[in-house]
C-alpha cells in the first residue's frame, strides 16, 4: 500500500524531543509497567489477528481523498510500517504509537506537514509535549537551555492550525487526571522508602520496618491510583486480591484499551475532516467499550464464565 | 485517605521508629485496662463465692434469726411467767459482752480454719508443686469466708473500741453483728465439711480448667484485645502453665493409691468434658493467633514477594521463617493424660471406670464429628482402642471361649464410637446445605475483623476465610464496594466445604473399614470379642449405606451451580466408595457365616449375646436377597455355611428332655425353626434358579444337601425333616420365625409380578362371563409357570417346592407325610404343566 502520489512535504518546526528533560531512569517499576500495560495492544498487533477474526478496518468516503488519508495513517507508525500490505496493519500500528504517546504522558502531540507545492496535508509529525505553551492561537514550544545548542533555536512557534493534540478520553480522567496517576505513581516505590534503601545499602537491617504492612498499604495505594483503569499490576498470585475481582480489573483494563481505542478513531476522523480529506476510518469486529461493560456486568452476575468473558473483551 | 496519610508518613524514618515505643505506650495502656478488667472479674468471682455461700445456708440463717424473732415477740408475755418461776436474767450482760464473744468467735474460727488447711497442706500438697500449692492457698471458697470472717472481727473489735473510750453504744451494730454472727457460725460448718474435699487435689482442677477457659474466652473473636498479639500470647502463656499444672498433678494423682482411682477418673472426664466445650469454641480463634503453639517453616524463595526477597538479598540476611500454627496443641496435652487414666485402669481392671471413660471419649468424639472434624475423630477411635488393647486382647495361645463380659462391654462401646462419630456427622449435615452457606456468607462484614467467626463456619472454613477478608476489606477500600459476587464467595467456601466432606466420605468408607479389619484381625483368638466387633460393624455398615444418600446429597448440592471453570474441585468418586463398601460387606458376610459355625459349636453362657444366631438369621437373609438377585457367587460362598448353622441351630436349641408335653413340643419346634428356614431357602433355590434362568444358582444349594446325605443315613434324617414340619404345622397358630418366611413368600411373589404375561382367549360365550381378560405367565420353565399363576397369592412356598423337587426324588422320600398343610398338589401341577409344554413342544 505504498502511497504512490505523495508530494514531498515541508520540514517539520517543532523540536521533537528534549534529551535534557528525559527521566526515564526516574520513573519506578510501577509507573513503567503501568505505562506499558496500558498502551499495549489496545488495537491487534499486526500480523496477529488471529483471535479476532472478523476484524476489519475500511476507509469511506471520495475514494480520491484515500492515499492523503493513508500518507496521515503511514506517518503516525514508526519506519517498518510503511511498508505494510495491510490497512488493519496500518490502522494497528498508528493506533497503537499514538496510544504509546497517550500512555507516557497523558496526551499526543503532532505538528501538521503540509507539502512543499500545495497546502495539503501529508504528514503527522510526533514531538514531545514538554514546555508547550497554547497562546494566542499558536503553540509556543521552549526549548531548554541545555538543549538549545543541539537544536539551534530557543523557541518554536506553530500555528494551532497545524498542531494536532489528542489527549486521554475524558472518561479516563482525561489529560490532568491521568497526569495525576501518573504523578500518583511515581511517589512511592514498591521495594521500600529511601532511607530503607539506604540503610540495606549499608548492610542495616531496619527492624522497626514493618515490610508486610508497608507492602500491603502500597499495594492499596497503587490498585486505589489505577482502580478507573483496571490495572491488574502484573498480579499473578491471589495474595492481593481474589481470582474474581483480578478479572474484573483485566476486564476493565480491556474498557479502558477500547476507551483509548474508540477515542483515538474519533480524534482521527476528526483530523481528516478537519484536514478536508473525505475519509472516514470505519473499524468492525473488536470489541466496543458498551459491550465490553455488558460483558463484565454478565459476569459479575456469573451468567458468562470469567474466561470467556475476558476472551470476549481482548482483542 | 488513611492509606494516603500512611504512606507519606512511611517514607519518614522517624515515623517507623516511634511506631515502636508509641505500640508499647498503648499495649501499656491496654495492659493496665486488662488488669482492671482481671481485678473486677476476680471481685467478681469473690462475691459470686460468698452470695454462694450465703444462698447454701440461706434457710439455717434465716431459721435462726426466725427462732429469735419469735422469742423477741413472745418475750413480753412470757416473762411474767419464767419471772414467777424465779428466773431472771442479768443486768451486766450488756452490749460489750456480745461484741466480745462475737470477736472471740471470729479469732476462734480463723485459727481454726488454718489449722485445719495446715493440717490438709502438710499431709497431701507438700510435695506437690508450686503452682498446684498455691491454687490449694488460693482457694476461692474458703478464701472469701475468711476474708468477711476477718472483716467482721475487726468490724467487732472497732465497736469495742469505741465503746471503750466512751462512745454510745450503736443500736444498728446489734443486727448486723448479729447476721454476721450467723453467717460465721453456720458458714463455717459448710466450709469445714467442704475442706474435706481439699484432701482430694484434683477438685483443684476446676480452678485451672477456669484459667484455660478464661484464657480462650479472651482470644475467641470479640474477646478483650483478641485480636493483638501480645494479648494472645500472654491468654497462651496463662494456659500453657494452666495445662502443665494439669499434667503435673494428673502424674501425682496416678501415683497415689488413694487417688487414681475415682479421683483421676473424675478428673479426666472433667477433662474431656472441658475438650467438648473447646471444640466449639476453636471456631471462634483466628487460626494465626498466638493462641496456638508456634513452629516455624521457612518459605520458598521463589514463591516470596519481590519486596521481601530484595530485602533479604540486599542485607543478605536470608528469609524470615513463617510461623505455623499448632492447631491441635490443647488437645495434644490432655488427651494423653486420660490416656494415662485410661490405660492405668485398663491395667488394674477397674472396668466400670473404663467404661465411664469410654463414654466421655466417644461423646468427645461425637462432637468433633459433629464440628466436621470426622478424621481427627477416627484417629482418636483408633488412638483409644490402642490404649485399651492390651486389656481386651492379651496374647492367647489357645482361643479364648470364655471372655469376661466386662470385655465384652468395652469393646462394644469402642466399636460402637465409629457408629455414632457416624450419626453425628449426619446430623450435621442435615442441616447444612448450600443455602446455608450462602445466608451466612450475606451475614458477614468483611470490613469486621470478628465477622467471620461469628457466622458459624466450622474450622476447616476458617483458613479461606481469614484469606478472603483482608482481600475483600482491600477490594471495598480500592471500589468502595464489594465487586467479587455473592456467588463467588459461596463457591470459594463450598470448594473447601467439598475438600473436607471427600476427607469426610473417604474417612468413614476407608479408614473405618481398615479400623474394624484392624480389630478384627487382632481378635482371631478371642471369638466372642470378634463376635462384638463384627455385629456392630454390620451396624455401622448399615448405618452407612443408609446415611451415605445424604452425604451424596450434601456432595450434590455443593457440586450443583459452579461456576468457576479454573478452581481446582476436589474429586470424588462415590460409586468407587459404594464399591468398596459394597465389598466389605459381603467379606463381612463371609465372616460371620464362618463365626455362626464357629459360635453355635461353642457354648454360650446366658449373659452373651446370641451372636451365633444373629449371624446365621443375616446370612440366611443375605443368602435369600442374593437369590433374588442372581448372585451365584454369593449363593456359593454362603450355602455351604448357612447349612451347617441350621443344623448346629437346631442341635443347639433341642431339647434334651425327651417327652410329649406342651413344654417339650414348643422347644422342638422352635428348634426346628432354622430347618424350616433351610428347606424354604432351598426350594427358592429352584424356583429362583428357573427364573433368572441360571441352574449354577441352585447347584450350591443341591451339593451341599447331596454332600450331607451321602455322609449321613439318608432316611432317617429324610423322617426327622418331615416330622419336623408336620410337628411345626401341627396347631392352628402361626409357625415359629413363620412370618419371616411369610415376607420371602411376599417377596417372590412380587418377583414373579414381572414374568412376562399373555391374555386367555376363552372364547366370546365365556368372555362375557368374566368380569375382566384372565392373563397366564410366559415362561419356559414349568415351575414358574406354576408359581407365577396367580398374581395376587403364592399358593406354594419354598418348602412345598423342596418336598416336590428335591425330598420325593430321593429313595425313601416319595410317601413321606409332612402334614396336612404341605399336600402333593405341587407335584401334581408340575407335572400337568410340564406334560402341557410336552404337548405344546
Amino acid at each position: 500500500m505504498r502511497n504512490e502520489f505523495r508530494e514531498i512535504p515541508k520540514k517539520p518546526r517543532a523540536v521533537r524531543h528534549f534529551p535534557s528533560l528525559s527521566n526515564l531512569d526516574d520513573i519506578n517499576s510501577n509507573t513503567k509497567i503501568f505505562i506499558e500495560d496500558i498502551h499495549i495492544v489496545v488495537m491487534p498487533l499486526s500480523g496477529r489477528f488471529r483471535q479476532t477474526t472478523d476484524f476489519s478496518v475500511e476507509l469511506q468516503g471520495n475514494p480520491d481523498d484515500e492515499p492523503r488519508a493513508i500518507a496521515i495513517l503511514q506517518s503516525l507508525t514508526r519506519g517498518a510500517a510503511h511498508s505494510r500490505p495491510d490497512l488493519r496493519d496500518l490502522l494497528s500500528d498508528s493506533v497503537n504509537e499514538i496510544a504509546r504517546y497517550l500512555a507516557w504522558s497523558g496526551r499526543a502531540v503532532y505538528e501538521i506537514i503540509r507539502g512543499e507545492e500545495s497546502d495539503q496535508a501529508w504528514q503527522l509529525y510526533s514531538f514531545t509535549d514538554k514546555r508547550l505553551l497554547r497562546a494566542f492561537r499558536n503553540y509556543i514550544q521552549i526549548i531548554p537551555k541545555a538543549d538549545q545548542r543541539i537544536w539551534g533555536k530557543t523557541h518554536v512557534i506553530i500555528p494551532e492550525k497545524d498542531i494536532w493534540n489528542i489527549a486521554m478520553p475524558q472518561v479516563l480522567g482525561g489529560y490532568r487526571g491521568y497526569r495525576k496517576i501518573l504523578k500518583k505513581l511515581r511517589r512511592y516505590s514498591q521495594l521500600g522508602p529511601s532511607f530503607l534503601m539506604n540503610e540495606t545499602e549499608n548492610q542495616e537491617w531496619a527492624t522497626y520496618f514493618r515490610t508486610e504492612l508497608y507492602r500491603t498499604e502500597i499495594n492499596l495505594f497503587v490498585a486505589k491510583t489505577t482502580a478507573r483503569f483496571g490495572w491488574p499490576m502484573r498480579n499473578s498470585g491471589l495474595k492481593i486480591w481474589t481470582e474474581f475481582y483480578m478479572m474484573y480489573r483485566f476486564v476493565t483494563l480491556d474498557w479502558a484499551k477500547a476507551c483509548i481505542r474508540e477515542h483515538i478513531i474519533n480524534e482521527l476522523n476528526k483530523l481528516l475532516q478537519r484536514l478536508q480529506i473525505d475519509t472516514e476510518i470505519v473499524v468492525r469486529g473488536l470489541p466496543t467499550a458498551r459491550e465490553i461493560l455488558k460483558i463484565r456486568q454478565q459476569m459479575c452476575e456469573g451468567k458468562i464464565s470469567m474466561g470467556n468473558a475476558s476472551d470476549a473483551c481482548s482483542v | 485517605m488513611r492509606n494516603t496519610l500512611f504512606l507519606f508518613l512511611a517514607q519518614i524514618q522517624i515515623f517507623w521508629q516511634s511506631r515502636v515505643p508509641f505500640s508499647r505506650l498503648v499495649f501499656s495502656f491496654y495492659r493496665q485496662i486488662f488488669e482492671i478488667r482481671d481485678w473486677i472479674q476476680d471481685a467478681n468471682t469473690t462475691i459470686t463465692s460468698l452470695l454462694r455461700l450465703f444462698w447454701v445456708i440461706r434457710f439455717q440463717l434465716f431459721l435462726a434469726l426466725l427462732t429469735v424473732l419469735v422469742l423477741q415477740v413472745t418475750n413480753p408475755s412470757v416473762t411474767a411467767f419464767f419471772t414467777d418461776k424465779g428466773f431472771r436474767i442479768s443486768a451486766d450482760s450488756g452490749y460489750g459482752t456480745l461484741i466480745t464473744a462475737f470477736v472471740g468467735v471470729g479469732g476462734v474460727f480463723i485459727g481454726l480454719y488454718y489449722a485445719a488447711i495446715s493440717a490438709i497442706g502438710g499431709s497431701i500438697y507438700s510435695r506437690m508443686p508450686n503452682d498446684i500449692r498455691d491454687l490449694f492457698i488460693k482457694e476461692q471458697r474458703g478464701n472469701a469466708y475468711m476474708r468477711l470472717l476477718a472483716l467482721l472481727t475487726f468490724i467487732g473489735l472497732c465497736l469495742l473500741a469505741l465503746r471503750t473510750v466512751g462512745f454510745e453504744r450503736i443500736i444498728l451494730a446489734m443486727p448486723l453483728l448479729l447476721l454476721g454472727a450467723g453467717l460465721m457460725i453456720i458458714g463455717f460448718v459448710q466450709l469445714g465439711a467442704g475442706a474435706f474435699y481439699l484432701f482430694d487435689p484434683t477438685t483443684l482442677s476446676r480452678g485451672l480448667l477456669r484459667q484455660v477457659q478464661q484464657s480462650y474466652m479472651r482470644v475467641q473473636a470479640g474477646g478483650y484485645r483478641w485480636s493483638d498479639p501480645s494479648f494472645q500470647n500472654n491468654a497462651y502463656k496463662k494456659a500453657q502453665t494452666a495445662i502443665n499444672s494439669l499434667t503435673t498433678m494428673s502424674e501425682i494423682v496416678a501415683e497415689e493409691p488413694h487417688l487414681k482411682v475415682h479421683p483421676f477418673a473424675g478428673y479426666c472426664r472433667n477433662l474431656l468434658l472441658f475438650l467438648v466445650r473447646y471444640e466449639v469454641v476453636k471456631k471462634s480463634i483466628p487460626t494465626d493467633s498466638l493462641w496456638y503453639a508456634k513452629r516455624h517453616a521457612h518459605p520458598d524463595w521463589y514463591r516470596t514477594s519481590d519486596t521481601a526477597t530484595s530485602l533479604a538479598y540486599e542485607t543478605a540476611s536470608g528469609l524470615h521463617p513463617e510461623s505455623i500454627s499448632d492447631l491441635k496443641w490443647v488437645e495434644s496435652a490432655i488427651l494423653p493424660i486420660v490416656q494415662h487414666c485410661l490405660e492405668i485402669n485398663c491395667k488394674e481392671k477397674r472396668y466400670a471406670i473404663v467404661n465411664e471413660l469410654l463414654i466421655s471419649l466417644d461423646a468427645y468424639t461425637q462432637k468433633l464429628a459433629e464440628e466436621h472434624q470426622v478424621e481427627k475423630a477416627i484417629d482418636l477411635i483408633s488412638q483409644v482402642f490402642s490404649w485399651c488393647k492390651e486389656l481386651i486382647f492379651s496374647e492367647e495361645e489357645e482361643v479364648v471361649t470364655e471372655e469376661p463380659l466386662e470385655h465384652m462391654q468395652i469393646c462394644e462401646l469402642l466399636a460402637l464410637m465409629p457408629i455414632n462419630a457416624l450419626l453425628a456427622y449426619s446430623r450435621t449435615i442435615n442441616a447444612y446445605n448450600q443455602d446455608v452457606i450462602h445466608q451466612r456468607i450475606r451475614r458477614i462484614k468483611w470490613k469486621s475483623k470478628k465477622s467471620i467467626y461469628r457466622v458459624g463456619f466450622a474450622v476447616h472454613v476458617l483458613p479461606r476465610l481469614e484469606w478472603m477478608r483482608p482481600i475483600l476489606e482491600c477490594e471495598e477500600k480500592i471500589e468502595r464496594h464489594l465487586i467479587s459476587p455473592p456467588w463467588y464467595l459461596q463457591e470459594l467456601i463450598m470448594q473447601q466445604e467439598a475438600e473436607n466432606l471427600r476427607t469426610v466420605m473417604i474417612c468413614f468408607c476407608e479408614k473405618t473399614c481398615e479400623l474394624y479389619k484392624q480389630w478384627v484381625e487382632t481378635s482371631t483368638q478371642h471369638p466372642w470379642i470378634k463376635a462384638v466387633i463384627i455385629s456392630r460393624e454390620l451396624e455401622y455398615w448399615n448405618k452407612f449405606g443408609h446415611h451415605m444418600g445424604g452425604m451424596n446429597e450434601f456432595w450434590n448440592d455443593l457440586n450443583s451451580d459452579r461456576r468457576v471453570e479454573d478452581l481446582p474441585w476436589p474429586n470424588l468418586d462415590t460409586d468407587e466408595l459404594i464399591g468398596k463398601y459394597k465389598q466389605r460387606d459381603k467379606e463381612l458376610l463371609e465372616l460371620i457365616s464362618e463365626e455362626s459355625v464357629l459360635l453355635s459349636l461353642t457354648s454360650r453362657p446366658d449373659s452373651y449375646p446370641d451372636f451365633a444366631g444373629q449371624f446365621l438369621h443375616t446370612v440366611g437373609e443375605a443368602l435369600f436377597s442374593a437369590m433374588c438377585e442372581n448372585d451365584c457367587n454369593t449363593v456359593e460362598t454362603l450355602f455351604k455355611r448357612y447349612f451347617g448353622g441350621c443344623l448346629l441351630q437346631y442341635e443347639n436349641l433341642r431339647p434334651n428332655e425327651d417327652g410329649v408335653d406342651r413344654h417339650t413340643l414348643n422347644n422342638l419346634k422352635i428348634a426346628a425353626a432354622p430347618l424350616l428356614d433351610l428347606m424354604d431357602i432351598s426350594g427358592y433355590a429352584y424356583l429362583l434358579s428357573d427364573l433368572h434362568e441360571t441352574p449354577a444358582l441352585k447347584e450350591p444349594v443341591l451339593a451341599t444337601w447331596d454332600t450331607y446325605f451321602s455322609a449321613e443315613t439318608e432316611q432317617p434324617f429324610l423322617q426327622f425333616l418331615a416330622a419336623a414340619v408336620s410337628l411345626s404345622e401341627s396347631d392352628f397358630e402361626i409357625e415359629h420365625r413363620g412370618t419371616l418366611r411369610s415376607r420371602w413368600n411376599q417377596i417372590i411373589r412380587r418377583l414373579l409380578r414381572d414374568v412376562e404375561r399373555e391374555e386367555i382367549d376363552f372364547g366370546p360365550g365365556v368372555q362375557h362371563i368374566l368380569s375382566g381378560s384372565e392373563t397366564i405367565p410366559v415362561h419356559d420353565s414349568p415351575l414358574v409357570r406354576v408359581f407365577a399363576n396367580s398374581l395376587d397369592y403364592l399358593f406354594y412356598d419354598g418348602i412345598d417346592l423342596f418336598i416336590a423337587k428335591y425330598v420325593r426324588q430321593r429313595e425313601g422320600g416319595e410317601n413321606l407325610d409332612f402334614g396336612r398343610h404341605r399336600s402333593r398338589d405341587l407335584e401334581e401341577e408340575i407335572r400337568r404343566e410340564e406334560n402341557r409344554t410336552m404337548e405344546y413342544e
